[in-house]
């Protein structure tokens, strides 16, 4: 219940930042702005527009998650009301989790909100019929950000928002090179050093690269045991998460304040 | 919180730990299945180790966050740019990064494999043979990769198999591929016309009765389907002509007759040298000529390289590019002195071959030699090494001297 109190706390707070409603202004005229840049191009303009689209929202969703995830728990201390509301009946893993899902929440509308301009974006170019399978490619950008939130919460726990941010956007950045990590950590002809070096790069950090379904999905291909990939991706998240989550608590109930 | 608490949380996040690892463990073959990248052959992956296009930073950033196919697209413009410059060279590599990124860009496939194929030519116009396999090969990693799009067939059947190379049967195979992925209508005349070119008559009959019968049903499904009707008309019209043809030219080897084929080879300088001669065939038959080193071998499909061999000289002039027969002569000049590169003449013997294909002449052509050439003969050159064909061929042995 108190987590709830702190989510919703959280929630109201964040939906009044005004840089994350100008992130949001700027993604909607993104996804409007689609439509003139697809005239540019030579290819397919459905093709172009989707996959600008589903790219506008991923990078979006992306600033938020960092704006929002690396200003959780510092923001509080700069202002001095966490020791208000860690002096009261609430504990520091409620206090934490509740900011987790406070920001997680604000992503979710942001994402709904974008997703329903990509939606009709996508329902007027495609002669008045819904792609239903952008959803899909939307539920795996969520599930993205949830993982990414995760990311920017922990180092938030015991780092300045400046190095946070530098810190989470590597993570993205590595974990979104899966192609490369796997390929580097397999085949005969590379160091036995290197292929444990990657081995552990490509295990341990937080694949981003899992989530990006947008080309078969823009494309219309079938994914293979489609349901199985994205069940997979999505516990893949939600224990990803839930691991960091645990370390934050961990990491924030030793922490002197 | 307690310290039981703190150790079994911290007990649990270490057991979450192979959860994670065995996710991805299980992630990772179905994500590479459809991923960007995945079903490019091996010598595209070295031939782009070896050289690298070099992204801008924001299309790396576009790449990152799954933008593939809007940095496929600018990149796509970027490239006509290029050719609308002429910077033919800068294509190639750009061709190879836009569909690594978005293997489904069909047209990128499409029009990079013509233009390997017909665009970098010498300074007569001449297109470079050695860059035909490449295109063949790109376009078979489309297909791989597309394999429901009919259109990559018919590429790769038509545009490189029957009018550059007119190796038609291999044309045949890619071409009746297309018509499993319900492709145009196009591609089943196309097939018919294959098989008239193969001089196989039969198979022409019957496919040209098929595309009837398919005009037919699309003119009984939708009586306003002008594309039906086009193909029904063109398909009959088609077939009475080959029919009329095919009892014109029954008893054609009854009027064999002698063609006395001639060549001679002059060199006028380095590298300038003249062929002409004589050959008792109707105006506008053409007659093809290869120069090539002594020991060149068309690469093979399995062992090609994207790296186009700068020693080889192959000068190839088959089909349309042929040289023309005017008043029973023929003669052409080549000035090889201005494209160097292309013809490095660096290998010590050459073989010029120079012949006449009936298969490959136009119909009015055939009407004098028949499909097969059944009323051709030459007490010289007379050719049947090519089963049921009947060609004049001459072949004429170089040296480096003789040409340089």
């Amino acid at each position: 219940m108190t987590t709830l109190t702190i989510a919703r706390n959280t929630f109201g707070e964040a939906i009044r930042k005004k840089i994350l409603l100008i992130c949001l202004l700027v993604a909607m005229a993104m996804i409007a702005f689609a439509v003139s840049f697809a005239s540019f191009t030579m290819r397919e303009e459905l093709t172009i527009i989707k996959s600008f689209g589903l790219g506008v929202i991923a990078i979006a969703g992306m600033f938020m998650a960092v704006i929002l995830g690396i200003n959780l728990i510092p923001q509080e201390m700069e202002r001095k009301t966490i020791y208000t509301i860690l002096s009261k009946p609430v504990r520091r893993y409620e206090f934490l989790l509740g900011k987790f899902f406070g920001a997680l929440a604000t992503i979710l509308v942001s994402l709904a909100v974008m997703t329903v301009a990509f939606m009709l974006m996508v329902f007027f170019k495609n002669h008045y019929v819904v792609d239903f399978a952008m959803l899909k490619g939307i539920v795996m950008i969520f599930f993205q950000l949830l993982l990414l939130t995760a990311v920017a919460l922990i180092f938030s726990v015991f780092t300045t928002p400046v190095v946070n941010f530098f810190m989470t956007s590597a993570v993205y950045i590595i974990g979104s090179l899966a192609d490369v990590t796997e390929s580097m950590s397999h085949g005969t002809d590379k160091n036995v050093l290197v292929r444990g070096f990657y081995m552990i790069v490509h295990y341990l950090t937080p694949q981003f690269a899992n989530f990006f379904t947008q080309n078969p999905l823009i494309h219309g291909i079938v994914i293979k045991n489609e349901a199985v990939y994205y069940s997979w991706n999505i516990l893949y998240a939600i224990v990803y998460s839930s691991i960091l989550l645990i370390v934050a608590i961990l990491v924030f109930e030793r922490r002197d304040m | 919180m307690k310290l039981s608490t703190r150790i079994t949380l911290a007990v649990l996040a270490v057991l979450l730990i192979p959860v994670v690892v065995g996710l991805q463990t299980r992630i990772d073959p179905m994500r590479k299945e459809f991923q960007p990248g995945h079903g490019v052959s091996s010598v595209v992956v070295k031939d782009m180790k070896n050289n690298p296009v070099v992204l801008p930073s924001q299309f790396v950033a576009g790449t990152l966050i799954g933008m593939q196919e809007v940095v496929a697209g600018l990149l796509w413009v970027r490239t006509d740019e290029f050719f609308h410059s002429g910077n033919y060279e800068a294509i190639v590599p750009m061709v190879r990064m836009i569909t690594w990124l978005d293997p489904h860009q069909i047209d990128v496939y499409s029009v990079g494999a013509w233009h390997l194929d017909y665009n970098f030519v010498d300074s007569s116009q001449r297109a470079d043979h050695r860059y035909f396999i490449p295109a063949v090969k790109f376009l078979e990693e489309g297909v791989k990769n597309n394999p429901d799009i009919p259109d990559l067939y018919f590429d790769l059947g038509f545009v490189h198999y029957f009018l550059k190379a007119q190796d038609f049967k291999t044309a045949n195979y890619w071409m009746e591929k297309s018509t499993e992925h319900n492709p145009a209508l196009y591609a089943y005349r196309e097939i018919a016309h294959d098989y008239e070119k193969q001089g196989d008559i039969d198979a022409c009959i019957a496919q040209w009765q098929k595309c009837i019968e398919i005009g037919r049903k699309g003119m009984e499904e939708n009586p306003n389907d002008s594309l039906a009707k086009n193909h029904y008309q063109v398909s009959k019209r088609n077939l009475d002509e080959l029919l009329v043809r095919r009892v014109q030219r029954a008893d054609i080897g009854k009027r064999m007759k002698s063609v006395d084929f001639q060549v001679e080879f002059h060199k006028d300088g380095p590298r300038v040298f003249e062929v002409d001669g004589k050959i008792n065939l109707p105006d506008s038959s053409r007659i093809n000529l290869t120069l090539t080193d002594d020991n060149y071998k068309e690469p093979d499909l399995k062992t090609f390289s994207w790296q186009v061999p700068p020693d080889v000289t192959a000068l190839w002039e088959t089909g349309i590019h042929g040289i023309s027969i005017q008043k029973g002569k023929f003669h052409r000049k080549y000035d090889l002195s201005k494209d160097i590169k292309q013809y490095p003449f660096k290998s010590g013997k050459y073989t010029l071959t120079m012949w006449f294909n009936p298969l490959t002449a136009t119909p009015d052509i055939q009407d004098v030699t028949g499909w097969h050439g059944e009323a051709i003969t030459d007490p010289r050159y007379l050719d049947t090494s090519t089963p049921g064909v009947r060609m004049v061929k001459k072949v004429i042995h170089l040296t480096q001297k003789d040409i340089l």
